[in-house]
């Protein structure tokens, strides 16, 4: 039976079931005896399982050092001529293999889970140990049964293996999908929590307060995953750009947005005792969005540039999303009189769970008729099954209480122009743009499902809609932060606005006078992407983004800035800055500024911490604004020409060739010198990188110069062997360069949010060291996961390189239709690169030369080739559902956030309005002592 | 008798070597793997390493079920954890929650976001609250702190020692049962520590902070 390497492998995976089921039976049974044995069994149950994990991951490592060409896995992946690293690189490489990479972190996350937990939570221990073995299971399942890692081909072992795509063997693509992973499977230690506080009813801040750091370390982890993302794009795929809204990248960022919400919204639960049932619902819809994320990447449902071949995969996680949202919601059901500071009464809880049932059915028919065609757009619905139920439940619920006079014990809010409100703002706008998102990320199939319709959502729509509610996003960050939780008076709110609007006023002003100047010009006009006054809408307001976004960044800057000269003033008055040793500011500020900041209580810390990653988001930020000053050039060059970009001038010296094991490489060196100044900046090589194993697609290696102010970026296209002339495409990316600055600053300031408590009772510096070490040993588990070898698992053919564009109407009528050549997935004409298209290319070039308008050579494109030939949905009848439909929800919930609002206010003149005396009595005494002993 | 005691010893023994065994397989192991690794080449230590997490998994897998049958003694420190356990109560969690706010406004208010007047306006409705959830906590544990006493009472005279003083001197019924309230007129002030000047409870005999003995008022202190 287990003759075989491979089929022991296999029982290894098969074990890996066993022993998970074992232990989320005896965590159920620890959670309803309450026995601690039974407990202490589940947690060793659960390092086993982890243990068995790791066995079976070092079992396929051993398979690929080993080439053991009998598994079909190893013999796609590698072949004899790699180096060691690739092999383990390669490990994750294919689909099976990420998989088995997703449990084995998942059980990093476990043992680390359960060993933090220790003698701590004895009551939701049971069932988060009871939760991460259930996603254990799926997984398992999936392999076993869909994707196993260990299968043999039936042919048998070969002599050598495939090898791994040449364009999978660099730096960001091994360190980008780690990081992300780890976000993503960090999202599932919250939700644990957040079921276990269900399952034992003890809904109130505890299970925040206990999952608090590990949401802030999975969120962490998204964000690094997503700029390396982005970083990956910006330097392998030559195109000049870092985000493509790509379906796959869309589905981590949504968790991203999601779990952003999230950090904020708890804080309101945490202060107010309010939005019980949102926390618990957008931890859930979190975790559902990963395995989503995971879903969409895998199942070949939206073709995209990160797609596989289509598998029976995509059913197994329908089910699983299926079976968690139905288990979830109906403990949010269960417990609704709880989340509603109701009394439990049974009468209540039968009403919400029949309610809540009744209502996500009655919403159903129309998932029903999707599901008979398609996957589902699992999360749409999710929120609009979501409002219905809630609302079915609330309606019940009215007349209940009504009828048995019962009242809420829920409590109110200070005031509008307080701290609440505006992360109420923040929810429901980050949740506004992770709707957006999402519909247009699903859209494909809507469209394809409701109207038959193939469409594409291709960049320029989403550069077009985004820009307004990123900026809403962007001035609700610094409003906030000026805002306190309680009702501040009009001549505090006068004083805490006047320098942020001062400066940002004479940004504005310096803004228009200078900005021409130095090449960021506050208007810039681009295309629209529909015709008629909603086209012309956008396009006005995208041609003022720029200035906008460089007003909002001063806002914001000085925002954060005040805050910590506010700290620091109010500790130079009370004399707390004396704590710190004088030698740590003389050695640069940083050190004194990062030991005050270690030392705050931890309230304040996150506090401060906060305020850092903000720092960091208006960084990156100003970043994301400089694109609206891009510059293209393209040229094509004989040996001493030159060329110039806005204010470089390249001058072509020469190409060259050089030969390594496995490639031939083709550089192109010229020299750079700035305009402004006269000086030379030195030299830059592009190159094409020609591998022997796939000797059809060069890959295109970018030469960057990069500064401050902008990044100079140059490819190289094609050199003639005889005559040297070579094609190049040149870009200068403004402010690129503070994106990557920005996540390091968030990354610094997530820290600084998760640092651990001292005890006060431990001298300073031994308690200093323990946690530094603590965070130090996270943060490099963390980075060498990070930069383990993980390529991502796309073998299909990424043509990279460059397309000749002869003049701006070009670009535009390129940018507004998609390559059909079927290789390349949904790219838009100006960046596929892939050669089978140019014969198209060049029919439209000509129509271009005839003078044929766009509309018309759009029209004849679409004749040919369908609507899904277009980079944008036409804006025509009901495919004008593809921005109607969330913006009828964002309307909608904007009303009902309203109607919220209304309902919590603290009626005004009630007795607690006029100030009691300030008598002292020995409660007082008590409440200094046990404020003291705050740490939350 | 010496049956507890072997039992005892027995699971004193049982703990030192499942902590022995928790630092020494890894240890083993990695030492192993580094061994074969030098001398054979990667894919061996990678076997290696694999056998040692196998060993692993049986430890774990034979620890849980031996736990389950109650056989292995449970970790020190666990069951008084787990007798320190208690549903969440509604009081508790609202006096957190004016807790959190209380600090906040200090916050704010010491880096001067907001001004003396509404900072002190503000505090006092807080205060307020947060005192009357007290008060109403303490009236609901009164009856069960009154029965406490009572238990605690009636075991001392059992065990015949002199419980005549023991009113102000009887332990606490529960960690976190607040101070008597001052409600009779002979239950005794607070005692300060002679060395670092910390309140603290009246029948206490030690300072809970540095530790220093304490002047005790009568002779006959128990317990």
């Amino acid at each position: 039976m287990a003759s075989t390497f491979p089929l022991f492998c296999t029982l290894l995976l098969l074990g890996v079931m066993v022993a998970a089921s074992y232990t989320f039976a005896i965590s159920l049974a620890a959670g309803s005896t309450g026995r601690l044995r039974t407990l202490q069994a589940a947690r060793f149950g659960a390092y086993g399982t982890v243990a068995l994990i790791a066995t079976a991951v070092l079992c396929l490592a051993y398979a690929f050092v080993s080439h053991d060409f009998r598994l079909r896995y190893v013999a796609h992946y590698s072949d004899r001529s790699m180096p060691l690293a690739y092999l383990l690189t390669a490990l994750w490489g294919g689909q099976d293999g990420s998989l088995l990479w997703w449990l084995f972190l998942l059980s990093l996350y476990i043992g680390a889970c359960v060993f933090w937990l220790g003698k701590k939570f004895l009551e939701l221990q049971p069932y988060i140990i009871a939760t991460l073995m259930a996603v254990v299971i799926f997984f398992c399942v999936l392999m076993a049964f869909a994707a196993n890692p260990f299968s043999t081909s039936v042919a048998g072992g070969r002599m050598d293996g495939e090898g791994l795509n040449p364009l999978l063997q660099n730096y960001w693509m091994i360190i980008h999908p780690p990081a992300l992973y780890t976000g993503f499977v960090g999202c599932t230690v919250p939700f644990a929590f957040a079921v276990a506080a269900l399952v034992t009813g003890r809904l109130d801040t505890e299970w925040i307060v206990a999952s608090r750091r590990w949401m802030l370390f999975a969120w962490m982890f998204l964000g690094i995953g997503n700029t390396l993302g982005m970083r990956w794009a910006y330097e392998e795929l030559g195109w000049g750009g870092y985000w493509a809204w790509d379906p796959v990248e869309n589905a981590a960022f949504m968790p991203f947005l999601v779990a952003s919400a999230f950090v904020h919204s708890v804080m309101i639960q945490e202060r107010r005792g309010l939005l019980k049932v949102w926390n618990v619902f957008l931890v859930s819809l979190t975790f559902l969005m990963t395995i989503f994320g995971t879903f969409l990447t895998r199942s070949g449902a939206i073709a995209s540039v990160h797609s596989f071949a289509q598998s029976s995969i995509g059913t197994y996680f329908v089910w699983f999303i299926f079976f968690a949202a139905a288990v979830t919601a109906s403990l949010i059901f269960y417990r609704w009189p709880e989340l509603r500071d109701l009394p439990p009464s049974p009468q209540l809880r039968k009403a919400a769970v029949g309610a809540g049932w009744v209502g996500l059915i009655g919403g159903g028919p129309a998932a029903a008729y999707i599901s008979n065609h398609l996957p589902m757009p699992i999360v749409t619905f999710a929120l609009i099954e979501g409002a219905v139920a809630w609302v079915a439940i609330e309606l019940v619920y009215r007349r209940l209480t009504a009828k048995l006079k019962i009242t809420s014990a829920a409590p109110r809010i200070e005031s509008i122009w307080s701290r609440e409100f505006t992360f109420l703002l923040n929810n429901y706008a980050l949740l506004g743009f992770m709707l957006f998102v999402c519909v247009a990320t699903t859209f494909p199939m809507i469209s394809e499902a409701f109207w038959n319709e193939k469409v594409t959502v291709g960049p320029p729509y989403y550069n077009a809609w985004v820009q307004p509610i990123g900026l809403v996003i962007f001035a609700l960050m610094g409003i906030g932060t000026l805002l306190g939780w309680k009702k501040t008076s009009p001549q505090l709110l006068r004083r805490a606005f006047f320098w942020p609007l001062a400066i940002t006023a004479a940004t504005i002003a310096m803004h228009f006078a200078f900005g021409a100047k130095i090449g960021f010009a506050p208007i810039v006009w681009g295309d629209p992407i529909y015709a008629g006054s909603l086209g012309q809408g956008l396009r006005a307001f995208n041609a003022i983004t720029p200035m906008l976004g460089i007003a909002l960044f001063a806002f914001n800057i000085t925002i954060v800035v005040q805050e910590f000269v506010m700290l620091f003033r109010a500790r130079a008055k009370s004399g707390a800055d004396k704590e710190v040793p004088s030698i740590l500011w003389y050695a640069g500020l940083l050190p004194g500024f990062a030991y005050t900041m270690v030392t705050l209580p931890a309230p304040s810390r996150r506090r401060y911490g906060g305020y850092i990653v903000h720092f960091g988001i208006l960084l990156m930020f100003l970043g994301f604004t400089g694109k609206s000053w891009t510059i293209d050039r393209e040229a094509s060059l004989a040996p001493h020409q030159t060329m110039q970009a806005d204010h470089y001038q390249l001058e072509y010296i020469g190409s060259r060739m050089e030969v390594d094991l496995n490639k031939r490489m083709i550089f192109a060196d010229l020299k750079v010198t700035d305009l402004r100044t006269g000086r030379s900046l030195g030299t830059v090589s592009p190159a094409k990188f020609i591998y022997k194993k796939q000797p059809d697609s060069a890959t295109t290696e970018v030469a960057q110069l990069n500064s401050f102010r902008d990044d100079l970026y140059v490819v190289v296209g094609s050199v003639n062997p005889q005559t040297k002339n070579a094609s190049f495409q040149v870009h200068v990316n403004p402010l690129v360069g503070w994106i990557w600055f920005g996540c390091l600053i968030l990354v610094l300031g997530s820290v600084l949010c998760m640092w651990p408590q001292f005890e006060p009772e431990e001298s300073r510096s031994w308690a200093f060291a323990r946690s530094g070490a603590a965070i130090a040993a996270s943060v490099t588990i963390g980075i060498v996961l990070a930069m383990m070898p993980v390529p991502a698992f796309a073998q299909s053919q990424m043509a990279t390189g460059t397309v000749h564009i002869r003049s701006d109407r070009e670009r535009d009528i390129f940018k507004s239709l998609r390559c059909m050549c079927g290789g390349c997935e949904r790219l838009p004409l100006t960046d596929c690169a892939c050669g089978d298209f140019e014969s198209e290319r060049a029919e439209i070039r000509r129509q271009i030369d005839e003078g044929l308008s766009k509309d018309v050579i759009l029209a004849s494109y679409v004749k040919k080739y369908g609507t899904d030939g277009l980079t944008v949905p036409p804006n025509t009848g009901a495919l004008r559902a593809i921005y109607l439909f969330p913006l009828t929800a964002i309307v909608a919930g904007g009303v009902g956030l309203g109607f919220m609002l209304h309902r919590w206010r603290r009626p005004t003149g009630g007795p607690t309005a006029d100030a009691p005396q300030a008598k002292r009595d020995e409660y007082d005494t008590r409440l200094d002592e046990e404020l003291k002993d705050l740490d939350e | 008798m010496s049956e507890l005691d072997e039992r005892a010893r027995a699971d004193e023994m049982e703990r030192a070597l499942a902590r022995t065994t928790a630092w020494a397989i890894p240890a083993a192991t990695g030492l192993a793997t580094v061994t074969v690794g030098i001398l054979f080449g990667v894919g061996p230590a990678i076997l290696v390493l694999a056998s040692g997490a196998f060993i692993g998994v049986i430890g774990f897998l034979w620890a849980s079920l031996r736990t389950l049958g109650g056989d292995a003694p449970l970790p020190e420190g666990l069951v008084t954890a787990g007798s320190a356990r208690h549903t969440v109560s509604g009081a508790e969690e609202r006096k957190r929650r004016t807790l959190r706010a209380l600090k906040d406004l200090e916050h704010e208010h010491s880096i001067g976001k907001i001004d003396d007047a509404d900072y002190e306006m503000i505090s006092a409705r807080y205060r307020e609250t947060a005192k009357s959830i007290l008060r109403e906590m303490d009236f609901q544990i009164e009856p069960l702190r009154a029965k406490a006493e009572e238990i605690a009472r009636a075991h001392l005279a059992k065990k015949c020692l002199d419980a005549a003083g023991g009113e102000g001197h009887v332990e606490k019924a529960s960690p976190d049962a607040p101070e008597p309230a001052p409600v009779a007129s002979k239950v005794p002030s607070r005692l300060a520590c002679p060395s670092c000047a910390t309140s603290n409870e009246p029948d206490a005999t030690f300072c809970k902070k540095c530790g220093a003995r304490l002047g005790v008022e009568s002779s006959d202190a128990n317990i």
